[in-house]
């Protein structure tokens, strides 16, 4: 019973958790939007709960409505290879691409190497070129309406960056981020110039102008939007808009997220299937180890990262209220369950490697054109 | 708005009942006969909406349950009060005459129980006169945050250096009768008379109007909309005319091209223009004494259009 209740306690924090992080700095839950967006608009992200919450969301929204173009800006830290958890983010951005999406993808190699993430620059250019950039085509991104580049390869990113610093105070970058993850200059300069530099670009006239935009992040990426809205209206640009995304958990705490620098809790696109399969075995769940407990009280699926995993990728609505339904109840075991997750997750992820090596065509994705406007 | 979660007797419960009331406010210990009861609207240039019938077919729904005086007062001084230009006000007043010829046309062919009243007629009563006195000796600083909430935030300073005539009169009206039927936003005229004279007025409000036609994204665009609606009784409030069915001036081709388009959900946590239209025709088919149900268009047409020999427009 001990174990049970164990479990229920995590079900409550968590639930604790993503209710005060969804309507705090300005954010609001996405209860409205949900009882409001049509059938054939509802994305999975949005259906299976991925999107916590969101900053004005609503004139994105009118977009869609009227089939106009939006932009999608997200950013990736191209220090190792993709994981599930990334891949949570690729697909939020494909379903926003069917919606109307322009997608901007900078590869944040400078991020890498300031944060210590990668030893060189050199390492986290090649994992942008090597790894992560055929991993994207390979999600099936639409070439004409996806725009990739990587940061310091991208050469008129940092004048811009530059000319944003005169539109930012110091003193609003260290409230927003802590003096903590500001020790060196190169991380005051990224987090305060450079970040807002890849998330204000599609607005520039070279990019067709002012324009609604819109960032999915993780919860922890909130005040990067926050310092961007405040820049974008004293530049008078359109502020842009926030989606906030749940963790995909780490596999062995539903309270952790899934990172890719520490493997044991993350499942990689690069995984063969014996190597997810150990992984699956090992993981959390929201079970009691005793069958005849199992049977009495049933499961926590909320506090499952086995069951997080198909709560992200099970294709069928269906299904994944049945399995709910039946976890819950105990009629479910919790080998079945690892079981079921174990292909369903081996499928996604051996289909992603046969793109991956099919992925051609790198440089129509590859961004080029230079900004010329705020650097005179 | 939350709804009100008053009352428990008997008369709460055919309130609750009736589809179209969505909350109230204020004691409903209702201890003499007979109640006087009203719906109040003021008139613009563009013509009566249909869900003006709404609060006339309500009115008469519960005159006959309280054995009430219900009266519709129709505000034409203060149809003008806001609009300066001469052109602007001649609109106004022609509206004025089709709106008091269409109401009477409505109670003859749905033979409702109510009783027209001008407010100009009203404002000569002494018992009008007197408590208009009273309420302007009233501290306007007690009122003014809930008369400042039925104001437009443009017209705030305007309406200030007026000490919130116009507000006050609306709130006097409502004081002079025991219950009215009104929108949502009158919360606030209702709620600035309660501090003026507690217990006096017990106030039932409507579902909220919302405009037809348009999609899911502009109710999520437009959350003041969503939580309060347009203004019944006025077709161009917000601007919206082109997105209402007005009496005598839109099409049943437009009508229905109007239900056609507009968001409708199944959820209740949404607005439902297209299910509130349907309560109107559906009102409209009981007092017409029509059995059977039908569809919204097909009642829209046999229930309203035709009686009110609307389908020549």
């Amino acid at each position: 019973m001990n174990e049970y209740q164990e479990k229920i306690a995590i079900k409550k924090r968590l639930a604790i958790y993503y209710r005060d992080q969804s309507v705090k700095n300005g954010l609001t839950d996405m209860r409205r939007i949900k009882a409001y967006l049509p059938d054939d608009l509802m994305f999975r992200q949005l259906k299976r709960d991925l999107v916590i919450a969101h900053l004005d969301f609503e004139p994105i929204l009118e977009l869609i409505a009227d089939k106009k173009e939006f932009v999608v800006v997200s950013g990736l830290n191209p220090s190792s290879t993709l994981h599930l958890g990334h891949q949570i983010l690729f697909d939020l951005l494909l379903s926003l691409q069917k919606l109307g999406g322009r997608i901007y993808i900078p590869l944040t190699n400078d991020e890498s190497y300031i944060d210590g993430k990668v030893q060189t620059m050199g390492e986290s250019k090649r994992v942008a070129y090597e790894e992560i950039l055929p991993s994207i085509i390979a999600f099936g991104f639409d070439p004409k309406r996806t725009h990739i580049y990587v940061d310091t390869e991208y050469p008129t990113l940092y004048p811009f960056a530059m000319r944003l610093s005169k539109y930012v105070s110091m003193a609003e970058v260290e409230s927003l981020f802590g003096k903590e993850s500001l020790v060196t200059p190169g991380q005051i300069f990224y987090r305060g110039c450079v970040q807002l530099a890849e998330i204000l670009m599609p607005q520039l006239p070279e990019f067709g102008g002012p324009k609604h935009t819109l960032i999915p992040v993780g919860i922890d990426q909130h005040p990067y939007i926050l310092l961007a809205r405040d820049v974008a209206k004293r530049m008078g640009m359109v502020p842009p808009s926030e989606l906030v995304m749940r963790f995909l958990p780490s596999l062995k705490d539903p309270e952790q997220k899934m990172s890719g620098s520490k493997p044991e809790t993350a499942i990689y696109l690069s995984d063969t299937s014996e190597v997810i399969g150990k992984k699956i075995a090992s993981a959390f769940t929201g079970a009691v180890s005793s069958l005849e407990e199992h049977r009495k009280f049933g499961a926590v699926p909320e506090a499952c990262s086995v069951f997080a995993l198909l709560s992200a990728y099970l294709e069928s609505d269906r299904e994944l209220q049945d399995l709910y339904s039946r976890y819950t109840k105990g009629e479910l075991l919790t080998k079945e369950l690892k079981e079921i997750a174990k292909r369903c997750i081996t499928s996604v992820v051996f289909s992603h490697q046969q793109k991956k090596i099919a992925a051609q065509d790198k440089e129509v994705y590859l961004l080029t054109r230079p900004i010329q406007s705020y650097l005179d | 708005m939350k709804r009100q979660k008053v009352i428990t007797n008997e008369f709460a419960r055919f309130l609750r009942e009736s589809g179209g009331v969505y909350g109230a406010l204020g004691d409903f210990k209702l201890n003499h006969k007979p109640i006087r009861l009203f719906y109040g609207e003021t008139v613009d240039e563009f013509g009566m909406p249909i869900d003006c019938l709404k609060y006339y077919f309500t009115l008469s729904n519960l005159q006959k349950k309280l054995s009430a005086v219900a009266t519709v007062v129709v505000a034409d001084t203060a149809s003008f009060m806001n609009d300066s230009t001469v052109q602007k006000r001649e609109h106004i007043r022609s509206s004025l005459n089709s709106r008091i010829e269409l109401l009477n046309k409505i109670i003859a062919v749905y033979r409702l129980p109510i009783k027209i009243r001008l407010m100009s007629e009203q404002f000569m009563t002494d018992e009008y006169k007197k408590l208009r006195a009273e309420i302007a000796k009233v501290d306007l600083k007690v009122i003014e945050p809930l008369l400042s909430k039925t104001i437009l935030p443009n017209k705030l300073a305007e309406e200030r250096k007026k000490k919130f005539g116009y507000a006050l009169d609306a709130v006097a009206t409502g004081l002079l009768f025991d219950m009215k039927i009104g929108p949502p936003r009158e919360r606030f005229y209702d709620e600035a008379g309660e501090k003026i004279m507690p217990g006096k007025l017990k106030s039932i409000y409507l579902t909220p109007t919302q405009p037809l036609g348009k999609n899911f994204a502009f109710f999520l665009t437009h959350p003041e909309i969503e939580e309060y609606g347009v203004t019944p009784y006025k077709a161009g409030s917000n601007k919206l005319q082109d997105f209402r069915i007005i009496l005598g001036e839109t099409s049943f081709i437009r009508a229905k091209e109007l239900l056609e388009t507009s968001f409708e959900s199944e959820n209740p946590d949404t607005v439902h223009p297209v299910k509130d239209i349907h309560a109107i025709t559906e009102m409209a088919r009981e007092f017409l004494g029509v059995k059977i149900s039908k569809d919204t268009l097909s009642q829209l047409r046999e229930c309203i259009y035709t009686p009110l020999g609307l389908e020549g427009i």
